[in-house]
């Protein structure tokens, strides 16, 4: 056997491994961590990323008082499947006023009436400036709705700074609520939190104003830029010809009935095994959070956006059963009902609509992307309209 | 924690390390080594520490016993009882559920069905090679090889040690006991720069090499009945490489970290692919558990010093089914095994006619019947394996797969590396300027690589 073992080496000599390459490690631990904190802008293809930065003094999770141009963005899910084909491309603006909201300045008229508060549907990403709900609502109702979307929607106390710093005294508070959340736990830090013990321990203890000050630089840390840039080396090397496609598995591919491709992430399919359940914890979630707005003049409407796959499964050119999607939708519209909020679910009319406009090739999602497009949200902004009216 | 992940390589080893030269006395080392060990050991599942723990007390209270028992029956009894001890977890957490099954499966085809009970057992990551180490030491300690040690910290470190915990190499007692007696006296900077060679020598041929491959490869086993006659065999060569690289680079990992702790590990791969015969492959693949498998098994049953010629193929084809049980709780694994023992047999047979063959001839015949050999490795279950067979044997059109040309580039460069370059033990590891660059470059790739999330777990370490 050969043996090595009594080799003496010194690890002196700068070209020597034992020199080398621990600060190899060094160097790119340190280039790792420091990169954390730069914007992700340039290596970004859309604005969301390139964004999502808390600054200290904004409530908003965007970088403040910023405009985002690019000409060539396109879908998320096409993006992590590494499906350039798939790709829709489109230019993507993205502009954020003084809170680190994207409410374009250009857009706002005085004081609002009301506040939209969700996740990515409400901020309107992937969207046109002008095609986001509150843009669409805006323009609809002839008030102004300010566009308050995270990527969370706004714990209670955020909310209610937020209010107080655009001047809402008395108004409405939408609240966007995608499907898929339903298989979440309402938020920590309320009564009825969830997120485990522990958690909701630390963020009681802590209070709300620390929930989110401590939650948005965890973040921050979390994304890496030399991950973006490895990761975008992969999907070039991974072009099926010199390397397959191994992020084609983290996405389903399907055709509509119209022969379109539409791209979906396998998480849009899920449903909670306990629709009832769901809907009486979110219930009382929603019941709470009305009760404490209503102190300050606010008033709750709860919007149930649907998940792509529960309008367009059954459109599909090898439908897919979306019952228990549509009876979640519904039960948590009956719950919420119930909890005495305000509560309007797009999923009816959306199903309506969708087989007719199919055959005009208009979508009211994005077909490689899980959000809605501006069709969606002019149908989205009609519906909240209707109900604010009456 | 895998080794080719970011929480090992930039929080679990600097502060392994750092914390390890900062304490002076042997008892200190131990200890901080052992503490660290259960803490990557744990990231797995930390209940599995409390089975390596029981395992670790009862094979040194064993030790110990055996140390103050000067009759022959009394040390027979320390070592019987932990050795079933070890066995038994072992048997129960890799084989209970294997056994009943075929049990069940036996039963049926005897138009007797019995209900099975099948329980729902997690896999201690790395118990087949802990187990094998406390055995080993119990052994050994036995039969009056090692003197089993009265420190419990310094067998906990021994049993317990992290780069060689989980996948190997299976270290015997004795071939560290002299670094671990000294631990104390290790010197930082004396096996800095092999430490580091060897640890990115083996992280490129994991990252960039075992991974490249299993990229290509994995989907084309999952559809093996489309594979055309040459896709099958770039299939199988590709896993023929990617499990070599794969459990070589890891071994070398284990080896260049054992050299940053100051412990010398042995020795695992010789260049397999290299072998000249199939009794050379088994001196060159896996050594550390060939040598245990010839050590506790073949020649206790008597290895080649028996009364009769059958008794040797006897001995080597139950050593070699056991060493393919060893793998996996699968029939494939133990048909893998004895298939490997029929060769051994076949060449103990024909060794003077095979032994004249020209070097190639010989060096190539070995290498593809390892590459046979491999398929019901890889193989799920028998039809998997006989439908890769058949289109390997089949000349039948059928798809190639995506990723080829890069799969041929890859494949070059490591059949160039394992059939012609010198192995990480045979080179001398002190490098000019140039190469110390390149492997430097190769190492950041490697970094890069692993930066994108999508690192994998070492073959290996499902055994």
């Amino acid at each position: 056997m050969p043996q090595v073992h009594d080799e003496m080496t010194q690890a002196r000599e700068t070209w020597s491994t034992g020199w080398l390459l621990p600060r190899v490690m060094l160097c790119f631990f340190v280039l790792d961590l420091a990169l954390r904190f730069v914007p992700l802008g340039p290596l970004a293809f859309r604005a969301w990323e390139a964004m999502l930065r808390h600054y200290p003094n904004a409530i908003g999770p965007f970088i403040p008082n910023k405009h985002y141009h690019r000409d060539v963005s396109y879908g998320g899910v096409a993006s992590i499947g590494n499906l350039p084909a798939l790709r829709h491309t489109h230019p993507a603006d993205f502009t954020t006023d003084a809170l680190g909201f994207h409410d374009p300045p250009a857009l706002s008229r005085g004081n609002p009436v009301g506040i939209v508060i969700g996740d990515s549907f409400a901020v309107g990403s992937e969207l046109r400036e002008d095609e986001s709900l509150t843009a669409q609502l805006t323009r609809r109702s002839g008030a102004y709705f300010y566009n308050a979307g995270a990527p969370q929607p706004l714990h209670l106390r955020s909310l209610e700074q937020v209010a107080q710093r655009i001047g809402l005294r008395r108004g409405y508070v939408i609240f966007e609520y995608l499907e898929s959340r339903a298989l979440e736990d309402p938020p920590a830090a309320t009564p009825d939190g969830g997120g485990g013990k522990i958690q909701t321990a630390i963020f009681r203890a802590l209070g709300p104003d620390w929930t989110d000050r401590l939650g948005t630089p965890l973040n921050q840390l979390h994304a890496s830029p030399l991950e973006v840039v490895s990761i975008k080396v992969e999907k070039r090397l991974q072009n099926n010809s010199l390397l397959p496609n191994s992020f084609s598995r983290f996405v389903i591919e399907e055709k509509l009935r119209n022969g379109e491709p539409i791209v979906f992430l396998p998480e849009e399919f899920r449903s909670p095994a306990d629709p009832r359940k769901v809907a009486d914890r979110w219930a009382r979630y929603f019941g709470w959070y009305a009760d404490s707005l209503r102190k300050d003049g606010l008033q709750l409407i709860v919007f149930l956006v649907p998940n792509r796959p529960t309008i367009y499964g059954p459109l599909l050119a090898y439908p897919r059963d979306v019952s228990r999607a549509v009876s979640t939708l519904a039960e948590l519209e009956a719950g919420v009902r119930r909890a005495g909020v305000e509560v309007v679910s797009l999923e009816p009319r959306f199903s309506n609509e969708a087989p007719s406009m199919l055959a005009e090739r208009k979508y009211l999602y994005l077909l490689d992307d899980t959000h809605w497009s501006g069709t969606g949200t002019a149908i989205a902004a009609d519906e909240l309209f209707h109900l604010i009216q009456h | 924690m895998l080794f080719n992940s970011l929480v090992f390589l930039f929080l679990f080893l600097p502060v392994a390390y750092f914390g390890f030269w900062r304490l002076h006395t042997k008892n200190q080392r131990y200890i901080w080594l052992t503490v660290a060990s259960y803490i990557f050991y744990g990231t797995w599942n930390y209940k599995f520490c409390a089975l390596m723990a029981f395992s670790t007390a009862v094979s040194y209270f064993a030790g110990v016993g055996m140390l103050g028992a000067a009759e022959p029956r009394r040390r027979k009894l320390f070592l019987i009882i932990p050795v079933t001890v070890d066995l038994a977890l072992l048997g129960f957490f890799k084989y209970f559920n294997f056994t009943v099954s075929t049990f069940a499966q036996i039963s049926s085809w005897l138009h007797v069905p019995v209900h099975a009970p099948s329980l729902d057992i997690i896999l201690p990551v790395g118990i087949s090679f802990y187990t094998f180490h406390t055995i080993s030491y119990m052994v050994d300690a036995y039969r009056g090889v090692i003197t089993p040690t009265r420190n419990f910290w310094e067998f906990s470190c021994y049993v317990s040690l992290f780069s060689q915990l989980v996948a190997g190499p299976i270290v015997r007692f004795r071939q560290v006991e002299g670094d671990l007696e000294n631990l104390d006296q290790a010197d930082r900077r004396r096996w800095l720069n092999i430490g580091w060679s060897f640890f990115a020598i083996g992280m490129m041929k994991k990252v960039l090499l075992a991974d490249t491959i299993a990229a290509v490869i994995n989907p084309a086993w999952k559809n093996v009945a489309h594979l055309s006659t040459l896709g099958a065999w770039l299939c199988v060569l590709g896993y023929t490489y990617q499990i070599y690289f794969d459990f070589s680079g890891y071994s070398d990992m284990a080896v260049g970290l054992g050299y940053l702790f100051g412990i010398r590990l042995p020795q695992n791969f010789n260049s397999p692919y290299k072998a000249l015969n199939i009794s050379d492959f088994w001196h060159r693949w896996h050594i550390s558990l060939s040598t245990c498998l010839r050590d506790y098994l073949y020649i206790p049953l008597g290895g080649s010093r028996v009364s009769a010629t059958w008794l040797v193929y006897r001995n080597l084809l139950i050593t070699m089914l056991l060493g393919g049980l060893w793998h996996g709780a699968n029939w494939t694994f133990v048909f893998w095994g004895a298939y490997h023992g029929v060769l051994l047999c076949f060449y103990r047979l024909f060794r003077n006619s095979w032994d004249r063959l020209p070097d190639i001839l010989r060096a190539t015949g070995t290498f593809l019947l390892v590459v046979v050999g491999w398929v019901f490795f890889r193989s799920e279950n028998f039809s998997m394996a006989a439908a890769m067979l058949a289109r390997m044997f089949s000349f039948s059109a059928g798809d190639l797969f995506p990723g080829l040309a890069g799969l041929l580039v890859v494949l070059l460069i490591s059949a160039c590396v394992a059939h012609f370059a010198p192995n990480t033990f045979e080179i001398r590891h002190v490098w000019k300027p140039w190469i110390v660059a390149g492997l430097c470059a190769g190492y950041s790739a490697a970094l890069l690589a692993i930066a994108s999330g999508q690192q994998s777990p070492f073959l290996y370490f499902q055994f």
